[in-house]
């Protein structure tokens, strides 16, 4: 604990007209649309923002119980590691997946379920490689996409590939003309490759 | 990326990718409260354990209310201090820097310094006896800018004791609001935060 003594002087901690050819205002620039992690506000609005999407990929990985400790650990090792977080080179939700994505496979190791299928041999089945990680945060960044789709488009693009009905079972289920289920499908996945290359790149 | 058949690939990946999707997925819900709490009370355990600077350019507005919470008060020893104007290489302000034994490290018990603001943006460490045993670490020459109630607001490493005795204020730094010097034990750990481990400071007076 660094506290220091003090006897607070703010005629003196305060004089603002020391000429360094630099105006003064300058030395109180920001926060704002600065680093995301500024300060604890910024942590809070990514935890709002991402969280569910860390969580939802570590509930998909691990035991409820464990995905609860991995998104605390994510988080924090975010915060503690913000310094190396360089917004021009990729987005907040990017570099928390990836965070994500290597705890959950540090804790898979510890828990003796991870593997290195390049050099395995004899593999259990509860055993699982960094690429079926990947996969799960794959999965759960689509399905991320997928919710921010506009309702008609999310629709064509799930019944499509997720219920895994012909473009012409769609057209007659939800009563849309076939050519509308195509483009809404194809303007849907144009979408989802977008959002994961934000994720990836 | 632009070639047709890459984009179709890529198409393709995504559409594997959707094969995996269960339509439960979609329910993304957030975390229980218990995790945020958990992650509350770590960066207020960080917080008070040292000030923390963003790195990528050596400067950011420390943790706000979660520094505040650490009570990080400065040591002032000297009274009040106008810096003024003066040509290149006159000292303008100097700093006493003093060991605060009931919260510094015990590394710099004996240790004493007098630091001097030399022109504009230059921060000689004129007369300094420190400690030499460190082990993995080094000592950094630090301004803090503090509030009005001694707390850090922020704060700025002029870099590594020991690489020479002249150090720059960078740019956009005013020593008379970065007025606080300090020098603190940093271990080679790769984390370039402050580690709060302080071993002198005192504030800047004019000369």
């Amino acid at each position: 604990m660094t506290t220091l003594l003090l006897e607070p002087r703010p005629d003196r901690l305060r004089p603002r007209r020391y000429p360094v050819g630099v105006p003064a205002a300058s030395t109180t620039i920001a926060t704002a649309g600065a680093h995301p992690f500024a300060d604890a506000d910024g942590l809070r609005r990514a935890y709002d923002e991402h969280g569910p999407l860390v969580y939802g990929i570590c509930r998909k990985a691990l035991d409820e119980h464990t995905a609860n400790d991995v998104t605390q650990e994510v988080f924090i090792s975010a915060w503690r590691a913000r310094n190396r977080f360089d917004p021009s080179k990729g987005t907040v939700a990017a570099w928390l997946v990836g965070i994500t994505k290597r705890r959950i496979i540090d804790q898979l190791r510890a828990e003796g379920r991870h593997v290195d299928r390049r050099a395995a041999t004899d593999e259990r089945p509860d055993q699982v490689a960094d690429a079926d990680v990947q996969r799960t945060v794959d999965r759960m960044v689509v399905a991320e996409a997928l919710r921010a789709l506009p309702e008609r488009t999310r629709d064509a693009v799930l019944l499509a590939f997720v219920h895994e009905l012909t473009h012409h079972e769609i057209a007659e289920r939800t009563g849309t003309p076939l050519g509308t289920v195509k483009s809404d499908i194809r303007r849907g996945l144009q979408r989802i490759k977008e959002h994961l290359e934000t994720i990836h790149d | 990326m632009t070639d047709e058949s890459t984009v179709e690939s890529e198409l393709a990946r995504v559409v594997a990718t959707l094969r995996d999707v269960e339509p439960a997925d979609l329910d993304l819900t957030a975390p229980p409260a218990s995790v945020w709490d958990g992650i509350v009370e770590a960066v207020r355990g960080d917080a008070a354990a040292a000030p923390v600077v963003d790195l990528s350019s050596r400067r950011r507005r420390a943790a706000g209310a979660l520094l505040a919470a650490a009570a990080v008060v400065v040591l002032v020893v000297a009274g009040a201090a106008v810096l003024l104007s003066s040509g290149d290489g006159d000292v303008i302000a100097r700093a006493e820097l003093a060991h605060d034994a009931a919260t510094f490290d015990e590394l710099g018990r004996e240790a004493t310094a007098r630091v001097e603001l030399v022109g504009g943006a230059t921060i000689r460490l004129a007369d300094a006896a420190l400690p030499t045993e460190l082990g993995e670490a080094d000592l950094e020459l630090w301004l803090i800018e503090a509030d009005e109630d001694g707390q850090v607001v922020d704060l700025v490493s002029l870099g590594i004791v020991g690489e020479g005795t002249e150090f720059t204020v960078p740019a956009g730094y005013d020593p008379s609001v970065y007025s606080v010097v300090d020098i603190s034990v940093e271990p080679r750990d790769g984390e370039a935060a402050h580690s709060g481990r302080s071993i002198l400071r005192g504030p800047l007076v004019e000369a």
